[in-house]
């Protein structure tokens, strides 16, 4: 909800090795500035991405596979999850349908974000009309409950596949991130270096990619992360319903046939466990990508580290000033 | 819960208590020794407060100045316990001795040992403060009286008519009618909240006052009106202030004692009369020299050259030397002690053993020549006319609230080579003119003419054009410069936008020229800097380099020196004027200190409501005010070479008061 | 304005439907009578009578007089009895999780920020697992759990079965023990998501000038937590509530699906099941509403706890 300005920080351009260097260099800088909690998101998100590219490939099994059985099996050596109750595996469709879920995510998080920028940014700078006009708009669709309104289309159009899916998302996902970046938008722009840059006599596009939208990036970051997590968990929801394509695996048509095939009344759980895990760890990846995110750029949300070594207690915010008086042993 | 349980800080309390021993009942109501205070970092430490000694005796007003960030908050609220994680309190001890606490603390009130509950005692109730912003001092959902009346029932029995009656004589005392209690601190305006803030402070009747900054940000009227009622209060009830600025000028009127810090560290402390007379520490006299006089003659104008030390570094030796006109190799090795200045009167304390009183500068110190010289107006005959406002207006808003006019038809020239300032409070319309000037804003009135041919600089196609003759430097360096992109990046777009008329490249070449033009050298060291790795002072030069880069013939100037400390402001309004005479710029200065534009500018425009009310070469001007508005704003401008009273601190300022009614009645 | 967006996108969203879904539709549907279908044809325009601005108009008359049409699936229950009788279960349920969930989520946060780095501050993170875990899947677990595994307590419908519904005892109860389990996944998943903001909040909110100077006042620290800190860092979280409405509405539904709730969201997927298009479009309205409804109420608390947003509105 911060929406103090994120600056990555300024690493000098170097001078040998050319821009690619220089680049894997701020990677590497920023990547060291992140909070821990950060860092653990972002790793598992890289995992999760990863078997998106490769599960398919790994999968030890046809996830289509039907035997004759009739009953779900317990995890065991020849299916680490365990499988359906017609025999299909469980981990690989897992490995299978990861894929889709993680598009549906970072798709729908990149077009919706897309829109949110546009949107937020051209009401924040133009203001007037355009601002009242682009707002309004942007709160009606807001306070539309989506899940419902998903429903109540899909109901025209079920097993529609993801493509349906990631368009209507990305279409009534766009509205929080373009309402922060909207009030980011018009600080930044009574901000003197942006009165500045016009008084240089720098054209309006220009203003707005080099001089606005490289102060946003943290928030723009942070609106991306968030739609990709309502992306998430709104399709495996939509999934879970039966209302996508149940013929192309994704985690949420697993736990469709979990649910339907009364996994819960089997006592079947790692029909539902596993596959509902995943979902869930994708998502942590994401909150706790926001997490440090937000850490990042309200430095009033970080617990100093310096004030931890001091040991023995913990100072809370609004405790008098401590008096250390062996200060000089402290620092040894 | 509390320090109290500490073990190490109760064997201190005994230390201390002997200690106070030697103090007797008769000293100071509030004594420092020794305060060390730091701000843990990752980056090492910040020690902001390094072996401060101050004692504040009953009923005296002891003002502390210093640069900013030189650590005048830090102390202030450190000696209460109220700075926050990372601060911590590394050594020293602070002792209140009250009248009330007396017969439970008979060795006064230990604040570093004390509990949370004793805190909370200590706190209003025997120490209150005026807090540096009163902007967000105020809780903005209470009404004033639920702030006012929850400070006097943490600490009196009373029933809840006599608090209410106690809040409302209070908020009478400070000025403000009793019906204004209902309000929330939005609807009142600045000096208001700032009353409010005292009132408060005044609530439960405390020995010690501390005001940080209380009239920072405020209009010199209303700072005035504000400074005699604290001093007629103090007379009054009798407490004790520790007042803090950065303004010396401030305190040299209001202040019997003045502790001058520098880098966290007490330099010099001197009766007031005596550090009026010119004082010793080389910084104090840098301090002295840097600001403008509004009377008498006009006097050589020193400042002090770069920029104060980082606070982490633990170096020995005098942290001013870097700076300092008299300083030689011995003082990288001195030990920063007080000691009697030699001829002095008692309580006389310098932290410089090398410089006497009255030792004259060395030459090479004066490095600032007064911005236009002698300040005669040298008239405006041969000097060509290149952008003139005509009957100017500006309305803003309509609609629901209706119209208010910031500019009533204002009409100026600018001539190249020539300073104009235009003066004025806030919201007096000046920086409004400014951004029609500029063509930032579109005009509801009037005519802009450059050359004298009538020109629509908000309108897309001319605004370039306009742009490559009349440019603008921003009154907060720290926001005029984009934090993401080099200083290269910003003179580099700035040549490029106008390259087609300068008929210069945006290349290394040029870029450090410009650099140069505004004395950044070695240009090796600023050309990749980031804003966040200079100083103010630099990133302001940076401002005027881009500005120039278009080779304007029109340079406007709002208020390009307020935000920053009083002894860099002179090292840029030089360099201004210095850029004024080599390229022959006509410059608009705006500003709200009439004294700096006695000293920069030609012609001075006095501003009021929208409406310059007086206009006049600048000495002249200064000299004989006929408008009572610039009268007023004369007299109500710190004086600090009024010696007309002999016992500091009390009514000398007041001398002009007549005035403010006459103005306010108009 | 919202509404009548709301309204206008439930007019629109069959018409806009490509013309073989229309046919898809009618063909879905065997051996209706010649009612239904009429009624159908009024309601979604599949055979427009007059402009599309007439039927716009006739559109409006119907919702205002809460005529939403016939229920194909229970012929012929009016759509808005059936809702009638559902909505009362999910308003209760959701209504009371969601407002504990707030409260308790919020306090929580306030402890949190105010002793930042204690126990409470430190469990945080945990809680906000369960915050990123579909609601459903935390709502199986939590049957597979207490239901099935322990038997604590009931799931599956509102009450036992067999029960009158009424003011009697054993309907109540029955009805509180299976909305447990239901409310507790529903405060799991939302809990966290309001404490973290909350404790965010506290901490921008304590390093403010005015906590320091109700501080320096020398206040009790309950005063200066509450009244100085927590009343000024709920604001966010108070216009945050109005914005989130739309997520817990989805979650709530979901829930209701798994745990066989008989409130509007099972309803809802029942109707969207078995092709009842009348009633699918009645349910979305009345949640569009229920939801507006509450965020507008979210927006008058919220003018009522800050003065300058009554100030600035006032005019
Ligand atoms: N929370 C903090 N963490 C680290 N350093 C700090 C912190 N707060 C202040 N400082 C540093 O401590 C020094 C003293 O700050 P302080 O606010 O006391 O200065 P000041 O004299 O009151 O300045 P001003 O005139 O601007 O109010 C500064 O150098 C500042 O950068
Ligand atoms: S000690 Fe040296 S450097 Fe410091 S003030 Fe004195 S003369 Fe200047
Ligand atoms: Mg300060």
């Amino acid at each position: 909800m911060s929406t103090a300005t994120l600056t990555p920080s300024p690493t000098r351009a170097a001078t040998i090795g050319g821009w690619p260097l220089a680049f894997l260099r701020g990677v590497l800088a920023t990547w060291r500035r992140l909070p821990l909690k950060a860092k653990i998101g972002i790793t598992i998100l890289v995992l999760f991405i990863l078997v998106a590219i490769f599960g398919p490939a790994l999968a030890p099994y046809n996830p289509n596979t039907t035997t004759t059985q009739s009953v779900p099996e317990a995890p065991n050596i020849h299916h680490l999850f365990g499988t359906d109750s017609s025999g299909g595996d469980i981990l690989s469709q897992m490995l299978t349908g990861t894929r889709s879920t993680v598009i549906v995510g970072l798709v729908t998080g990149v077009v919706a974000t897309i829109l949110s920028v546009l949107v937020g940014i051209a009401a924040g700078y133009l203001g007037g009309y355009a601002d009242e006009g682009l707002s309004l708009f942007s709160n009606i669709v807001l306070v539309l409950p989506v899940l419902p309104l998903l429903i109540v289309i899909l109901a025209y159009e079920p097993h529609s596949g993801s493509t349906v899916t990631i368009a209507l998302l990305s279409a009534l996902g766009w509205p929080w991130g373009a309402r922060v970046i909207r009030a980011q938008t018009m600080s930044l722009r009574n901000r003197d270096f942006v009165l500045a840059a016009r008084e240089v006599g720098e054209p309006a596009w220009r203003i707005i990619v080099f001089e606005l939208m490289p102060n946003q990036i943290g928030l723009i970051a942070a609106s991306f992360v968030g739609t990709v997590l309502y992306a998430i968990l709104t399709s495996v929801a939509l999934a879970f319903l039966g209302l996508t394509n149940l013929s192309v695996w994704s985690l949420g048509v697993i736990l469709y046939w979990a649910q339907s095939g009364s996994a819960v009344e089997l006592g079947a759980w790692w029909w539902y466990v596993f596959p509902g895990m995943a979902v869930a760890f994708l998502g942590m990846s994401l909150v706790l990508i926001n997490f440090g995110l937000d850490e990042l750029s309200n430095p009033r949300l970080r617990a100093s580290r310096s004030m931890r070594k001091l040991g023995r207690r913990n100072w809370r915010p609004a405790d008098p000033t401590p008096v250390i008086l062996d200060y000089a042993e402290l620092n040894r | 819960m509390s320090t109290a349980s500490d073990p190490t800080a109760a064997a201190l309390t005994e230390v201390r208590s002997t200690d106070q021993l030697r103090t007797g009942p008769a000293g100071p109501v509030l004594e420092i020794r020794g305060l060390d205070i730091a701000y843990r970092s990752d980056l090492g430490d910040v020690r902001a407060v390094r072996g401060v000694d101050l004692a504040l005796h009953p009923g005296k007003v002891v003002g502390l100045c210093g640069e900013s960030g030189c650590g005048k908050s830090t102390l202030a609220y450190g000696a209460v316990r109220l700075l926050r994680p990372p601060a911590i309190v590394t050594g020293g001890s602070v002792v209140y001795h009250g009248k009330r606490l007396e017969d439970r603390h008979p060795g006064g009130f230990d604040v570093l040992a004390a509990s949370d509950a004793g805190l909370k005692e200590l706190r209003w109730r025997e120490i209150a403060i005026v807090f540096q912003s009163a902007m967000n001092s105020l809780n903005p959902v209470l009404r004033v009286e639920d702030q006012i009346m929850d400070g006097i029932r943490a600490h009196m029995k009373m029933g809840h008519e006599q608090v209410h009656e106690r809040a409302r004589e209070l908020i009478e005392m400070v000025g403000i009618e009793p019906e204004r209690l209902r309000a929330y601190p939005h609807e009142l305006s600045g000096g208001m909240r700032q009353r409010v803030m005292i009132a408060m402070a005044l609530s439960v009747d405390p020995e010690v006052v501390i005001m940080d900054e209380p009239t920072t940000g405020l209009d010199v009227i209303v700072q005035k009106e504000i400074l005699r009622e604290v001093l007629e209060l103090k007379a009054r009830l009798g407490f004790s202030v520790l007042f803090i600025t950065h303004d010396l000028s401030l305190l040299l009127e209001v202040a019997d004692q003045v502790v001058v810090m520098y880098a966290g560290q007490v330099v010099e402390t001197a009766p007031t009369i005596e550090v009026r007379t010119g004082g010793t520490h080389p910084y104090t006299r840098g301090l002295l020299g840097s600001f403008p006089r509004l009377r008498g003659p006009r006097v050589q104008l020193t400042g002090i050259p770069g920029a104060p030390p980082d606070l982490r570094s633990t170096a020995a030796g005098c942290p001013f030397q870097p700076r300092c006109a008299f300083a030689r190799d011995a003082c990288a090795t001195v030990d920063m002690v007080l000691a009697p200045v030699a001829g002095a009167a008692a309580g006389h304390l310098s932290a410089c053993p090398f410089v006497a009183p009255g030792e004259p500068l060395p030459a090479s110190a004066i490095a600032i020549n007064s911005p236009t010289g002698v300040g005669s107006d040298p008239g405006t005959e041969g000097s060509e006319l290149v952008l003139s406002g005509v009957d100017l207006r500006k309305d803003y808003g309509g609609g629901r609230r209706g119209v208010v006019s910031a500019v009533k038809g204002v009409s100026l020239d600018l001539h190249r080579g020539r300073v104009v300032a235009l003066v004025g409070e806030s919201g007096s319309g000046k920086s409004t003119i400014a951004k029609l000037l500029a063509g930032q804003e579109r005009r509801s009135g009037g005519h802009i003419l450059l050359d004298g041919k009538e020109i629509e600089p908000s309108r897309r196609g001319e605004f370039r054009r306009y742009k490559s003759e009349v440019q603008m430097v921003f009154q907060d360096p720290f926001a005029s410069l984009n934090p993401l992109h080099t200083v290269r990046y910003h003179l580099q777009r700035a040549l490029s936008v106008h390259s087609v008329r300068t008929g210069r490249k945006p290349t290394v070449t040029e870029i450090d020229r410009l650099l140069d033009q505004v004395k950044l050298n070695p240009v090796e060291k600023f050309r990749d800097a980031y804003p966040h790795e200079l100083s103010g002072g630099q990133r302001q030069r940076v401002s005027i380099a881009r500005a120039l880069a278009a080779e304007p013939r029109v340079l406007l100037a709002d208020e390009p020196v307020s935000m920053l400390d009083v002894s860099i402001r002179l090292e840029i309004l030089d360099l201004i004027a210095e850029l004024r005479t080599k390229f022959r710029l006509a410059i608009l200065y705006i500003t709200h200190d009439i004294a700096s534009a006695r000293y920069f500018a030609d012609e001075i425009l006095v501003m009021n409501r929208g409406e310059i009310v007086e206009r006049g070469p600048a000495e002249a001007l200064v000299q004989n005010p006929t408008h009572p508005y610039t009268q007023l704003l004369i007299a109500s401008s710190p004086d600090p070479d009024t010696f007309a009273s002999e016992v500091p601190g009390q009514a000398a300022m007041f001398v002009r008061d007549g005035l403010a009614k006459e103005v306010a009645s108009e | 304005m919202a509404v009548w967006a709301a309204v206008s996108i439930n007019f629109m969203i069959p018409r806009l439907m490509p013309g073989n879904a229309i046919d898809s539709v009618l063909g879905r549907f065997q051996n209706l009578t010649p009612g239904v279908v009429k009624s159908l044809e009024v309601e979604f325009g599949f055979h427009p009578k007059g402009s599309i601005f007439s039927q716009y108009i006739q559109y409006w008359n119907d919702v205002i007089h809460f005529n939403l049409g016939v229920s194909t699936s229970q012929y012929p229950t009016h759509v808005s009895t059936i809702i009638g009788q559902t909505l009362p279960w999910t308003l209760a349920l959701v209504g009371v999780a969601t407002v504990l969930s707030f409260t308790i989520g919020t306090l929580l946060g306030i402890v949190a920020g105010w002793r930042r780095g204690g126990w409470l501050d430190r469990v945080m993170p945990g809680l906000t697992v369960l915050q990123a875990m579909p609601y459903f899947f935390l709502a199986l677990l939590v049957i597979y759990l207490f239901a099935i595994k322990l038997n604590w307590l009931p799931y599956g419908q509102g009450y036992q079965l067999g029960l009158t519904e009424g003011f009697n005892w054993p309907f109540i109860s029955s009805a509180v023990t299976h909305s447990i389990l239901p409310a507790i996944t529903i405060i799991a998943t939302t809990i966290g998501g309001w404490m973290l903001q909350m404790r965010n909040v506290m901490l921008t909110t304590i390093s403010e000038d005015y906590v320091l100077v109700a501080q320096a006042k020398g206040l009790s620290t309950r005063r200066v937590m509450f009244t100085y800190s927590a009343r000024n860092a709920i604001l966010p979280n108070i216009a945050g509530f109005a914005l989130a409405l739309g997520f817990v509405v989805a979650g709530a539904l979901v829930m209701e699906i798994v745990f066989s709730y008989p409130g509007i969201g099972l309803t809802l997927y029942n109707a969207v099941t078995s092709n009842d298009y009348p009633l699918t479009q009645g349910i979305f309205l009345v949640i569009s509403l229920a939801v507006l409804t509450a965020s507008l109420l979210a927006d008058v608390v919220y003018a009522i706890a800050d003065p300058r947003a009554r100030s600035r509105s006032a005019f």
